[in-house]
């Protein structure tokens, strides 16, 4: 590759001096490129220096246009698919791969950050690697099956945030977070990593101690002791807000001292602080049957490559889960999309 | 020296290990499963991989150090003629160290032989060699021990404050009460090994900022001040309070202000901090020392300071003993003879003096054990 070619994209009057060194390209003044024995791009880091003017949405999707022309297709001509993403007030991430097997590769992306004046920030590419064109051996409906019985429909108050969650209403709801600690191994098997406190053993009169001090932080609460951790010096309780015997979302840690019940150490979560108002209407809970045959509907079962133990790159089964299901009505929320742009290109 | 390959094979109870060559060493198999490791790229160093067994019956300590050195005098033929073995006890582990002694000072050459992790059942876990070859270098002293023990103790602030005589395995005799003393930890001193010393000044040590931290104004300090003292007050009691510092987080949205108890002139225990979320004005984070919690009597001192740091120098001792001066990947290490204070197997160094009695508070090493032995002896 002439690596003048990424002029452009780097220096701000579009123009600047490059040296050649071995495998370092410097861009005297604004960065250091890279690059592998085999002539590929390893990475690319810019020395940071002051914004030029910003770019809006289209003056950006015009210059990447220039920069895959150039680049992206001279370098990587399999690149297929697409993924944009805006970094809030500090410009935007574009990662680039290719299918294999109907699924895009994304352990192996290049993934390349632009500065809001639109210059490239960094870039990293992935070191080639072989793909282990084994098919998965799963069944995907006995799969999904097991997930729909084996999830734990634990109800609790969940701020459904309307920038988290695709219409989210901004408010607390009586709902089941079913994305929980079940995890599709590489076999293809279900692992559940829920933690059992039973083991744990405290000092009731320290659990006491401690349930008294959040008392005088969250007067006329109900907050109760849900697990805990034993330590040599210090036990972690864990302790939740209860309304009408649901725990509402966040925990607080409490530390206290092995030897005499001290609170020596406290993090709350901030949405502990939120209020939880209980609309009139939602008194009429649906049954667990009616929201696992929600999950069910909801819930699919991909395949994805992925990195393996055994440090190849593979397809293997992916849950695309809802994250919360309404408790009362049954409804389904889905975590919002975060790409800006994201598919074939 | 003996085949590590047998040695590894009766680790195993003689079973039919496969043995794979590497580029590092050796890589051990039995049914499939990678059991253990020589790594001889530099240093020989073993790993055991398997589980430990829960149910098997602990051995004696005693036993258990005999059968380090004996491994160790299998494996390697630079074992020295005498050696100091040290042992210290982990809840589900020793680490046996087999060091050489220098010669001239008498004195452990630390990391110069071996670090072994066993399981309490005596099974060796890990065998690392910290060192093949050793030199010294001579260095120009700057003073004598002797010299140094009265420079070092004549610059320690020794500051009267109310402490926690903390048991657990910290202070020998340590009850847990608050007591007045003089501290011999507070006023860092940095000592160089020809025995030159610098002292730390407090801004070196506390005015460390961390991430987007930055100092806030006086209006806002007294404003975060204030809701941290009604804060405390009702969630611990009233105690009074001396300001640290107040910083703000930008990124996180968070202002952090430490502070410490004091009582009368003092100050009691170590510091702690709280975490408001600034928008919403609540607390995400406290760390709070017991000292907040403490019944402190007021006490005013009876020894004083002069006769404390008398006392206090009765218990310090200053003299030459190798410190590592540089070491490199092929195990290969350098020494100095340096100056540095010396412990008795006893207990290890005087981080107070009461102001009540001039009892000295020794540091608990009783977990540490060690000793003396000649490896040419049977």
């Amino acid at each position: 590759m002439d690596w003048k070619e990424w002029k452009p994209f780097i220096f701000p009057t579009g123009d600047g001096e490059v040296v050649c060194t071995g495998d370092v390209v410097e861009f005297v003044g604004e960065g250091t490129l890279y690059v592998r024995d085999d002539g590929t791009v390893d990475s690319y880091y810019s020395e940071g220096s002051a914004y030029g003017p910003l770019l809006t949405d289209e003056a950006f999707l015009e210059r990447l246009a220039r920069f895959e022309r150039s680049i992206v297709r001279v370098l990587e001509p399999r690149a297929t698919e697409r993924t944009i993403e805006r970094v809030e007030g500090d410009g935007w991430s574009v990662s680039y791969t290719w299918n294999e097997a109907g699924d895009p590769v994304w352990p192996l992306e290049w993934y390349v950050r632009f500065r809001p004046d639109g210059l490239i920030d960094n870039v990293v590419v992935p070191e080639r690697q072989a793909l282990d064109p084994t098919p998965p051996l799963y069944d995907e409906d006995a799969l999904k099956e097991a997930y729909v019985h084996l999830v734990r429909l634990k109800k609790e108050w969940l701020y459904v945030a309307s920038e988290t969650y695709e219409e989210g209403p901004d408010a607390y709801v009586l709902a089941y977070d079913v994305s929980n600690e079940l995890e599709v191994m590489e076999d293809g098997t279900l692992h559940d990593w829920t933690y059992d406190f039973e083991d744990e053993r405290f000092d009731p009169r320290f659990e006491k101690q401690a349930a008294a001090w959040l008392e005088r932080l969250f007067r006329e609460e109900d907050v109760r002791l849900v697990g805990g951790v034993n330590g040599e010096e210090e036990d972690e309780l864990y302790f939740k807000r209860f309304v009408e015997d649901v725990p509402v979302q966040g925990t607080m840690t409490v530390g206290v001292t092995t030897d005499e019940g001290y609170v020596v150490r406290v993090e709350i979560d901030e949405i502990v602080y939120e209020r939880v108002v209980i609309e009139d209407e939602r008194n009429v809970a649906a049954g667990e049957a009616e929201i696992r045959a929600a999950l069910s509907e909801a819930l699919r079962v991909t395949t994805h490559w992925t990195h393996t133990e055994e440090e190849t790159i593979a397809r293997k089964p992916k849950m695309d889960v809802p994250a919360l299901i309404d408790a009362v009505t049954g409804r389904v929320y889905k975590l919002r999309e975060t790409a800006w742009m994201k598919g074939a290109f | 020296m003996e085949n590590w390959h047998t040695w590894v094979a009766e680790q195993f109870d003689g079973g039919a290990l496969h043995v794979t060559t590497t580029d590092d060493g050796w890589t051990y198999t039995l049914d499939d499963d990678e059991v253990a490791t020589v790594d001889r790229n530099g240093p020989t160093t073993y790993v055991r991989l398997d589980e430990a067994s829960e149910t098997a019956p602990h051995v004696p300590i005693e036993t258990i150090e005999r059968e380090v050195v004996l491994a160790i005098q299998r494996l390697y033929d630079n074992v020295p003629e005498e050696g100091i073995v040290s042992t210290i006890t982990w809840d589900d582990a020793h680490s046996v160290s087999l060091n050489r002694i220098d010669e001239q000072t008498g004195k452990e050459m630390p990391r110069s032989g071996w670090t072994v992790t066993c399981r309490h059942d005596g099974t060796i876990e890990e065998i690392v060699e910290a060192s093949t070859t050793q030199t010294f270098v001579p260095i120009d002293y700057v003073r004598t021990p002797e010299q140094l023990h009265d420079a070092y103790l004549e610059v320690l602030p020794l500051p009267l404050r109310y402490a926690r005589f903390e048991g657990r395995d910290q202070y020998v005799g340590g009850d847990g009460s608050y007591r007045l003393v003089y501290d011999a930890m507070e006023g860092d001193v940095w000592i160089e090994p020809d025995g030159s010393f610098t002292v730390l000044e407090e801004s070196d040590v506390h005015e460390v900022f961390i991430g987007s931290e930055q100092m806030m104004d006086q209006e806002a300090w007294d404003e975060w001040t204030d809701r941290t003292a009604e804060w405390v007050n009702r969630m611990i009691g009233p105690v009074t309070l001396q300001w640290n510092r107040v910083t703000e987080d930008p990124v996180s949205g968070t202002v952090i202000v430490s502070f410490i108890r004091t009582e009368g002139a003092y100050e009691v225990g170590e510091p702690s901090s709280v975490t408001w979320k600034r928008d919403r004005g609540v607390v995400v984070e406290a760390q709070l020392d017991q000292g907040l919690y403490a019944v402190v009597e007021p006490a005013t001192p009876v020894v004083s300071r002069d006769e404390a740091r008398r006392l206090l120098a009765q218990q310090t001792v200053f003299d030459y003993a190798p410190e590592v001066y540089e070491d490199d990947d092929e195990g290969h290490i350098t020494y100095v003879r340096g100056i540095s204070q010396q412990y008795p197997a006893t207990h290890g160094n005087v981080h107070a003096i009461e102001a009540a009695t001039g009892k000295p508070w020794l540091v608990d090493t009783s977990s540490i054990r060690e000793r003396r032995i000649r490896l040419d002896e049977k």
